[in-house]
């Protein structure tokens, strides 16, 4: 940290520095700039010493250099200060007052940033102190309640006063609502089942409402108002056009919102699943207890929130990516949970000024092998891994110590992935061939599909590549899209992946009333999300005309800068 | 070849992602593997290079005089790794220089020059390097042929257009 002659050294516990300070540098990760207020009880009291006034408050603004024998980069921090150079609240002393105890401290995110327009965004999370930690929690607590509301009363004493859906006369259409949809708060016009808008995006996440037939129309319409269309037969868009959705169970929503994509293998758990396809679990697991079911976003935030992780504006992140053009943000898991599941509320969002930063590929179990079941990777009858007892058969051929070494290679397998409203996983294939399946334990995701045989030639040699921007353009637009298969991983749709499997517990889906997630499975061939990746504009495509589907020049719901995102990133390899 | 994967989050979202290999593709999980062997085997023979211990010898070193020319490979060559389990891709065409990464065996490189029996790669190899292959293992203890043409109509495809000079680096 900086004082007035430069860094200052402290050693804590040592009271080099008055006890409130103490405490707010406790609250903070490396990298952080902070401003900590102290109080002062934690000060110099009524009594003040030298210059100090009596019950004086203190302010401290630092900026975290290092701990221990680790140091943060201080390439960027002068936007950092910028960022944090905001006068602060005229009435800080006075909101200080009224909490007791631990001192707050606000710590806007740290930046990784060089392009101009970054420094102008604004903090996008504020660190929360104990007391307001404690507050969070029991408000996460809260929304997870009203969340998994099935009772229209009970959904309507829910609803943020200023929803317009608490103006219906008629509650029973709450119960129908997406219950993400009840909880969102925006000045602007929420959607009602009698708007198009709504019947789009009831439709869109399959079987909430039952529709009339004219209404079914309209939504193919939209969903065939697509930028893929002149790539595909005419056939494909006139037979989508003159069909009405149908909101079968486990129906793949994919070829209606693009035109010319291929449905995708839907089967229940336990089914065996041949590699060479993507498929997509369905139904319920069969066995109980799978740890990671309960997993959801209290539950980090509330045991794990002060781990560190990484969010960034393009995920995965490869070699061209890494010249500073990237937005990345070091902040705490917490911080990063609220982020991802607040984002889209804000302004900036709305308008589509503020990047989308994802927290993609966090090693869970590196960082907390305390959590770690042997069943966490399993999909059983679904799945036959050999990847532990190939690498035990190998470590022994080499005579390589294997105590320790074969778990932890099982563990950073798994990864966990935290993202907003319009997080983009950049296309890419995974390295080392490797097979993934990707399970959403909450929320919902759009997958898009590419059969490795579309791929352009130059990815088909060897040394294996990633795509420069001329090579994606010069894909085969006809083939491509032809070789799409879509997914909506709402949870009672699709869930993610490439080898999709649901996560849910049996108890807790019925309870929010809807089936459970699903497992998605593929043959995808990239593990660290590192090479032959590149940015789509097929995919930018793709995910417009489903913007489009939802009839939505409303950015409320809708409200990311995905696309954009998507087309500034640049092809690289890693 | 895995399929190209691509998704966005339409609600705030919490995914759980696992890789894994199977017999399909257990091929991928030696590849990993070998290239974890590899880097080991090149921080060893580094070591023993910098800093020699009394009675281990000094692993040998292949590189390429200064004064000897490099010469393009227009179109591009497609070589295959024959040397088992792997051959070393470097920085620079030196034994001594840092090490890129790996070819497993048979697996097709795609040469874009020449300089002193060293194949440079067409394409940038790893992190926008471009990578070298020795391809006469003869002065590293007799390990032969590490590198040989592929034969063919044509070969496998091209990564760079017809006529393209590679950059020399």
């Amino acid at each position: 940290m900086f004082s007035g002659r430069g860094p200052l050294t402290i050693k804590l516990g040592s009271k080099q520095v008055v006890h409130g300070m103490e405490v707010g540098l406790c609250a903070l990760t490396l990298g952080s700039l902070a401003r900590i207020h102290v109080p002062p009880d934690f000060a110099y009291g009524e009594l003040g010493s030298g210059p100090i006034p009596p019950s004086a408050h203190l302010v401290f603004e630092v900026e975290m250099l290092g701990i221990n024998d680790r140091q943060t980069s201080t390439r960027n921090s002068w936007l950092l200060r910028r960022l944090l150079m905001l006068p602060p609240p005229a009435d800080l002393p006075e909101r200080a007052a009224r909490l007791p105890g631990t001192p707050p401290v606000n710590m806007p995110l740290r930046y990784h940033a060089s392009s101009p327009s970054e420094m102008q965004l604004p903090p996008l999370l504020v660190y929360q102190p104990e007391r307001a930690r404690a507050a969070a929690a029991a408000a996460a607590a809260e929304d997870e309640r009203r969340f998994a509301a099935s009772d229209p009363e009970a959904i309507a004493d829910a609803l943020p006063t200023d929803s317009p859906l608490s103006q219906l006369s008629n509650l029973e259409p709450l119960a129908q609502l997406p219950p993400w949809l009840r909880r969102l708060r925006s000045p602007q016009p929420l959607p009602t089942p009698e708007s198009r808008s709504y019947f789009a995006f009831a439709r869109l996440h399959r079987a909430l409402l039952p529709l009339p037939s004219r209404d079914a129309a309209a939504f193919t319409s939209h969903t065939l108002d697509s930028p893929l269309d002149s790539a595909t037969p005419n056939g494909a868009a006139g037979a989508g056009a003159a069909a009405a959705p149908s909101t079968a169970a486990g129906e793949d929503l994919g070829p209606k919102l693009i035109s010319g994509a291929s449905p995708i293998l839907h089967a229940p758990y336990g089914t065996a699943w041949d590699s060479r396809t993507p498929m997509v679990l369905t139904g319920e697991r069969a066995e109980t207890g799978w740890p990671a079911a309960a997993w959801g976003w209290s539950f980090w935030e509330r045991e794990y929130g002060d781990q560190y992780v990484t969010c960034k504006q393009r995920a995965p992140l490869f070699d061209s990516d890494q010249t500073g053009d990237t937005l990345i943000v070091e902040t705490s898991l917490r911080e990063a949970m609220q982020y991802a599941r607040t984002a889209h509320l804000s302004g900036a969002a709305e308008a589509g000024k503020a990047p989308v930063l994802y927290m993609n590929g966090w090693d869970v179990f590196e960082a907390l092998p305390q959590l770690w079941h042997p069943d966490i990777d399993k999909l059983p009858n679904t799945t036959h891994p050999r990847t532990v007892a190939e690498y035990e058969r190998l470590h022994a051929a080499f005579n390589l110590d294997s105590v320790g070494a074969i778990v932890a290679k099982a563990r950073g397998l798994c990864k966990l992935f935290a993202g907003p409203i319009g997080a983009i996983t950049r296309i890419h294939q995974d390295n080392h061939d490797a097979h993934a399946w990707l399970c959403n334990v909450r929320g919902r995701k759009l997958y898009v599909l590419c059969r490795p045989e579309d791929s352009p030639a130059a990815c088909k040699c060897s040394p294996r590549r990633s795509l420069s921007s001329p090579q994606v353009r010069a894909l085969p637009a006809r083939g491509l899209a032809r070789s799409m298969q879509v997914l909506t991983t709402a949870p009672a749709l699709l869930p993610t992946g490439t080898c999709f499997a649901g996560p849910r517990t049996r108890s807790k889906s019925r309870r929010r009333g809807h089936s459970t997630g699903g497992v998605a499975r593929s043959t995808a061939a990239d593990w660290t999300h590192s090479t032959r990746a590149t940015s789509s504009a097929r995919a930018t495509a793709a995910w417009s005309s489903l913007r489009q589907c939802s009839s939505l020049g409303r950015p409320f719901w809708l409200p990311w800068a995905g696309g954009t995102t998507l087309s500034r990133s640049r092809p690289r390899s890693r | 070849m895995g399929w190209w994967h691509y998704a966005v989050s339409l609600t705030p979202s919490l995914t759980l992602m696992c890789n894994f290999w199977d017999h399909a593709n257990v091929h991928g999980l030696h590849d990993t593997f070998y290239l974890q062997v590899a880097r080991a085997i090149d921080r060893t023979r580094r070591e023993a290079r910098t800093s020699p211990k009394p009675g281990n010898a000094v692993p040998p070193v292949a590189e390429v005089s200064p004064s000897e020319p490099i010469r393009t490979l227009t179109p591009p060559l497609t070589y295959l790794a024959a040397h088992k389990p792997f051959v070393f891709v470097r920085e620079a065409p030196s034994t001594a220089a840092p090490m890129l990464g790996i070819l497993r065996t048979a697996q097709p490189f795609l040469a874009g020059a020449v300089q002193g029996g060293w194949l440079r790669s067409a394409e940038p190899f790893d992190k926008g390097r471009y990578g070298w292959a020795l391809e006469d293992g003869s002065s590293l203890g007799g390990l032969g042929r590490l590198m040989i043409r592929a034969q063919g109509p044509g070969g496998l495809p091209t990564l760079a257009p017809p006529g393209q000079v590679a950059p020399r680096r």
